[in-house]
């Protein structure tokens, strides 16, 4: 599990919500996608993907970190699904999405009832300004961000990498970030 | 929002924030007004669109626009979850009467993540219900007691009073086992019936001069008895003085 899932993991189980909201934030596309390859009404893909969270945070205590917080909550969604589709008289599917193929169905390359024109528009819309936004940005900013989000890397391995400090990492990344979402806040607040 | 919180942001976005700082952009949201707080939930969206599209993880954005707010809203109307025994394997604050479709999904068993959690509360919950779980160890103390008052009581009557003393003592035994099953009707006052019923044994079990003359002779008959089985025990199992050492202390008892 990232470290990011894991402290907000920790801090929902000690009873904050809040930590439970920015986790909701990080993947409700991702749940919506993943819900909607088994219910085709856009409608319905809400009501389900908000019963998954909230079994999710129901039964959050149950989640040990043995596994990333995704690959759990993916479970729960997959479920919620199919159930929903067992109440309707509907039969689910004989074959699971696998977890590493999620984020692929609900790429590009699939069209989906879902996936409406406006929506895949918009999203086209924001991947060019982020590699417009990314490519205008100074060097060190660019280098930073890059090794975060592509590569994976951590701030430490960064700082080696560019032989400057983990803080002046952080503050690059968190810089390059910024400029990138001055450029796409406009769109994505559309 | 200031730029500190921003960088806090960030590096949580990261997983690269120590505790401490999650704890506090979390204190944050909560003093946060509802348009700042707003304010710090779309930047964090934003920076997660951000660095997901980067990744070409995200083309679409399926979810609507108030639907994070509505779940909120929904997990806010949820009773805070129990953070003391993350062991335990149960919320001990789900209510299973409020989630039906948790229910459904228990009957499917399908949803095995979720139905664990849902079966799990329905668990738990069931343990602070039923009337008759609660008469039943009510009615079990009270035969422990029953019991443990009984053997008391010939314990006590035996050593105190010698063996004629005993049947006194049970024949005031009625009254005590009385008080107790009565005390049954009230599980709290269950020990404070047992205690009354203690000093009620030994009060009441007064002897004529006559039993206590017949006891008096049965306890120096016993201890003949066990004077001369001392002896003979001397004698043939090779311990020496260890057997009256035994004797002497039976008679302090």
């Amino acid at each position: 599990m990232s470290d990011a899932d894991a402290q907000l993991v920790a801090r929902v189980q000690q009873g904050d919500k809040k930590a439970f909201d920015l986790l909701v934030l990080k993947y409700q596309h991702k749940i919506h996608s993943l819900i909607s390859r088994y219910v085709r009404d856009h409608a319905e893909v809400q009501d389900v993907a908000q019963e998954a969270f909230i079994k999710a945070y129901r039964a959050i205590n149950n989640f040990r970190s043995e596994s990333a917080f995704y690959t759990w909550m993916y479970r729960i969604a997959i479920n919620t699904a199919k159930n929903h589709l067992v109440s309707r008289s509907r039969r689910p599917p004989s074959t699971d999405i696998d977890v590493g193929e999620s984020d692929e169905y609900s790429g590009f390359n699939v069209l989906q009832d879902i996936d409406t024109p406006e929506n895949i528009l918009h999203g086209n819309e924001v991947a060019e300004i982020v590699k417009q936004a990314l490519d205008g940005l100074p060097e060190d900013l660019r280098t930073a961000v890059t090794l975060r989000e592509f590569d994976g890397l951590s701030y430490e391995d960064i700082a080696d990498v560019m032989s400057c400090p983990v803080g002046t990492v952080r503050s690059r990344i968190f810089r390059a970030r910024e400029a990138i979402d001055k450029l796409v806040r406009p769109t994505l607040n559309q | 929002m200031n730029e500190q919180l921003v960088e806090t942001l960030s590096a949580i976005v990261d997983g690269q924030a120590d505790d401490l700082e999650v704890r506090r952009l979390l204190k944050a949201l909560d003093n946060a007004s509802d348009e700042e707080a707003q304010l710090i939930l779309a930047q964090w969206e934003r920076f997660q669109t951000i660095g997901s599209t980067m990744r070409g993880e995200q083309a679409n954005f399926t979810a609507s626009a108030g639907f994070a707010a509505a779940v909120s809203a929904a997990i806010d109307a949820e009773p805070p979850i129990a953070s003391t025994d993350s062991h335990s394997g149960m919320d001990l604050n789900i209510d299973s009467q409020s989630n039906p479709a948790a229910n459904s999904a228990a009957s499917s068993s399908i949803d095995s993540a979720a139905v664990a959690q849902a079966s799990g509360g329905e668990t738990t919950h069931s343990n602070s219900q039923p009337f008759w779980r609660q008469f039943a160890v009510a009615a079990t103390v009270a035969f422990a007691v029953i019991i443990g008052v009984q053997e008391y009581g010939s314990f006590s009557g035996a050593a105190d009073s010698g063996v004629s003393a005993i049947a006194s003592v049970e024949d005031n035994q009625a009254p005590a086992q009385a008080a107790s099953v009565q005390a049954t009707n009230s599980s709290g006052q269950l020990l404070l019936a047992a205690a009354d019923a203690k000093p009620a044994i030994s009060q009441d079990a007064v002897l004529s001069e006559a039993d206590r003359l017949e006891a008096a002779a049965a306890q120096q008959r016993l201890n003949e008895y066990i004077l001369q089985h001392t002896s003979h025990a001397a004698q043939q199992s090779g311990q020496g003085i260890i057997p009256f050492a035994r004797l002497a202390n039976f008679e302090e008892e």
